[in-house]
Formats: C-alpha cells, sequence, structure tokens
C-alpha cells in the first residue's frame, strides 16, 4: 500500500525528514498545515523547525516557507502579511513557526511588535524548554530544576510566562497547548486561522534528545504537564480566559519530574518549589476565569 | 492527495541560473534505516480508531478499512503508535530478528 498517496493527516510536510524520533516538533507542525492548508507560507528561524525547511536545494514542507532570522521571524511574517494584502492576497495565512529560544528570548521583540502594529499572522511557538537545536542550553522557558549544558547543577530560576505577557499586550487570540492534546490544538489553530488580526500559540512539546527520556514517552510526558498542573490549557479570545482542560484530580509533580532524566539533579527544594508553582499557579488561572 | 515535486519541469520552466536560491527538492531522507524495533501490528484487533495516526509524528501510518498500514521506508522507530494505541495491539519487534515479520 502507498501511504503517500492514500494519507489524509500531515500530508503538507514530506517524509524523510531529519528530525529526532519521536520529535513533538515535527507533529505539531503537521498537525497545524493539516488544519491551514495548502494556502500558507511559513516562516521558520534557524531552529529545530529549520530542518522542515531545509538546506539547500531540500525543503521539507510541501507550502512556500522561508528561513527568517532567528530574532525576526514575527518581522519577517509581518512584512510579508503586508505585501500579501498589497497584492491582494489576503486569503494566504502567514505562520511563524519558532520554537522556545526563537519566541521568548531571541525573538521576543520582533513577536511584541507584530502584535502591537496588528498583523493577521499566526505565531505558533513550539516549546521544548531549551536551545535544543545548538546542544541543549538552556532558555528562558526551561523550567526550574532542568539539567542543560549550561545549568549543570539544575536551573535555579523559573521559567519565563510568555503568554501571560502577550495577553497583557491585548493580543485578538491566545492559546496554549500541548502535543498530548491534539484535536485542542487543531482546534485553537482553527479559530487563530479565523482570528482577524494576530493569533498566537505556545505548544508544549516535549523532546526525547534534550529532556533525556526514551521517545515512546513523548505524549506520556506531554499529557503529564498538564494533569500535574505544571502546563495549564487555556485560550483567550480578545481578553477573555478560559481553561479548555479542566483538570479534577492533579496528579504529583514528582511523578512528571521521576520520568525525565534531565531533573536528576534537582533537590528536593526544587521540586517543592515546581509543586507549588503548578497547584498556584492553575488556581491563579481558574479566579481569573471566575472573575471575568 | 500529494503531488510530487517534479524538479526537472521546475528547471525547465524557470532556467536553473534564473531560479536563484530556492529549493525545489522535497526532503527525502530515508530515515527507517535509523530503526532499531519495528512496529508491527495486528490488525485482526485493530478497531480503526486513527489514534496512532493522528500522533504520528512522520505520518507515516494510515488507518484503511484493512487495518492499520505503517511505511518502514520512513518509519524511524520511535514507538509512540505503541504507547497511544488504546488496544496495545501494535507491537515492537527487533530488527532483523528471526521472527517472521508482515
Amino acid at each position: 500500500m502507498n501511504i503517500m498517496q492514500n494519507q489524509t493527516r500531515g500530508k503538507h510536510l514530506f517524509h524523510g525528514l531529519t528530525s529526532c524520533e519521536g520529535c513533538a516538533m515535527e507533529l505539531v507542525a503537521r498537525t497545524v498545515l493539516d488544519i491551514l492548508g495548502t494556502n500558507t507560507v511559513v516562516l521558520t528561524p534557524p531552529s529545530c523547525s529549520a530542518i522542515l525547511t531545509g538546506f539547500s536545494r531540500e525543503t521539507g514542507w510541501h507550502v512556500p516557507s522561508f528561513m527568517a532570522n532567528l530574532e525576526a521571524v514575527a518581522s519577517y511574517a509581518s512584512g510579508l502579511r503586508t505585501g500579501l494584502e498589497v497584492l491582494g492576497k489576503d486569503k494566504v495565512n502567514v505562520v511563524g513557526y519558532a520554537g522556545d529560544g526563537g519566541t521568548v528570548d531571541i525573538g521576543l521583540q520582533a513577536l511584541s511588535g507584530a502584535i502591537e502594529r496588528g498583523h493577521r499572522i499566526i505565531y505558533i511557538c513550539y516549546d521544548n524548554e531549551a536551545y535544543m537545536n545548538t546542544g541543549i542550553q538552556r532558555s528562558g522557558a526551561t523550567s526550574l530544576g532542568a539539567w542543560t549544558t549550561t545549568t549543570p547543577g539544575g536551573k535555579p530560576t523559573q521559567r519565563k510566562d510568555v503568554p501571560q505577557m502577550l495577553l497583557a499586550q491585548g493580543i485578538p487570540y491566545l492559546a496554549t497547548a500541548s502535543t498530548a492534546y491534539i484535536d485542542d490544538l487543531a482546534k485553537k489553530v482553527e479559530k487563530a486561522k479565523n482570528t482577524d488580526g494576530p493569533s498566537y500559540i505556545h505548544v508544549h512539546a516535549p523532546c526525547a534528545t534534550g529532556w533525556r527520556f526514551p521517545a515512546h514517552k513523548t505524549i506520556d510526558i506531554a499529557r503529564m504537564a498538564v494533569q500535574t498542573g505544571l502546563w495549564v490549557l487555556y485560550e483567550a479570545v480578545d481578553g477573555r480566559l478560559k481553561i479548555t482542560k479542566e483538570i479534577k484530580n492533579f496528579k504529583p509533580v514528582e511523578d512528571y519530574v521521576k520520568m525525565q532524566k534531565r531533573f536528576q539533579k534537582a533537590t528536593p527544594e526544587m521540586i517543592m518549589e515546581l509543586q507549588r508553582f503548578a497547584t498556584e499557579g492553575y488556581e491563579k488561572l481558574a479566579e481569573r476565569v471566575e472573575n471575568v | 492527495m500529494l503531488k510530487p515535486v517534479n524538479a526537472d519541469t521546475i528547471l525547465s520552466k524557470y532556467g536553473k541560473d534564473k531560479l536563484g536560491p530556492v529549493a525545489y527538492l522535497p526532503a527525502n531522507a530515508k530515515t527507517g534505516t535509523w530503526r532499531l524495533h519495528r512496529p508491527v501490528p495486528d490488525n485482526a484487533k485493530c478497531s480503526r480508531c486513527h489514534i496512532c495516526e493522528k500522533y504520528c509524528p512522520c505520518a507515516v501510518i494510515v488507518v484503511a478499512e484493512e487495518g492499520c498500514h505503517i511505511d518502514y521506508t520512513y518509519c524511524k522507530g520511535c514507538g509512540i503508535c505503541v504507547e497511544v494505541c488504546p488496544k496495545k495491539i501494535i507491537q515492537m519487534i527487533p530488527e532483523n530478528s528471526q521472527k517472521e515479520v508482515l
């Protein structure tokens, strides 16, 4: 049976891409493109997603793609969007597809500017919690207590909450998603597609290589992060917050931490702090939902 | 349906010199060679729920009426399909093992 001729999902990316086995980034890219369709232009920074954009004469996307600077994916996207509008091609989706380094650290000013200018772009951040492509260096999104090559004893500080920063800026559509809840992610991409203005989706994407766990556990770990409360799935349409995956019985953060070797150096205090962060973070969000 | 890009057609249409620095070849690494274990579905028990198809990062699984098909040319053998299958009908079998596959 010819898989390529019969596949209904993930067909906007070619097969034979050299991302790691069990790569959540590739799964997110395929899901996003399934919803957006062929009328899409994708921009990636030099990151793990550059593997999809390709090198030399090869490309992985079955739609037009472009490799932007690491600092300026959102700026390129807004420029491209304006150009397309001048040409009358309003229906084309412009997607920025960057990792956590290219979003929460290096690309933050460009993203903030693009949102402020109000271009109709879809920015998707796959968050693997470190600079994985260059060899696992810490980023602003790295979790407290996590090992990276630049935090050998576990990262001493907590992660940056970029979705909340952008929400404070007044973005029309913002959502967090997880690789473990693919249908939920697909719905959010659909909403982002229909938003008139900038939209941002932050997807939690476990990395088997950098987080030191067996590749088949990718989905389980992503699900565990949601069920412990460390990663809350919510969306905000015009600032109105709504939790899309409510958790009734939280699992202990320790279960999530034990699944990954990157937390081996974390002290018991760090794990307690993570637990506090998970519980309080979820409660704070839930309060804001009720108040709206 | 996916239409394969024909590099020759593109080159003859635009001319090799005029094309500029653009990519016109589809990525096509035979990633199946990375695999140490091969996922083998038991199609008699498959309920056609399409969950493995949804979660396969490389999109090499197609669930048809006959059951679950995996493209072993590109399957990297990550084993996500084994974990997400609600009926646990996919098994990982070592490559080059004596056990008869397919």
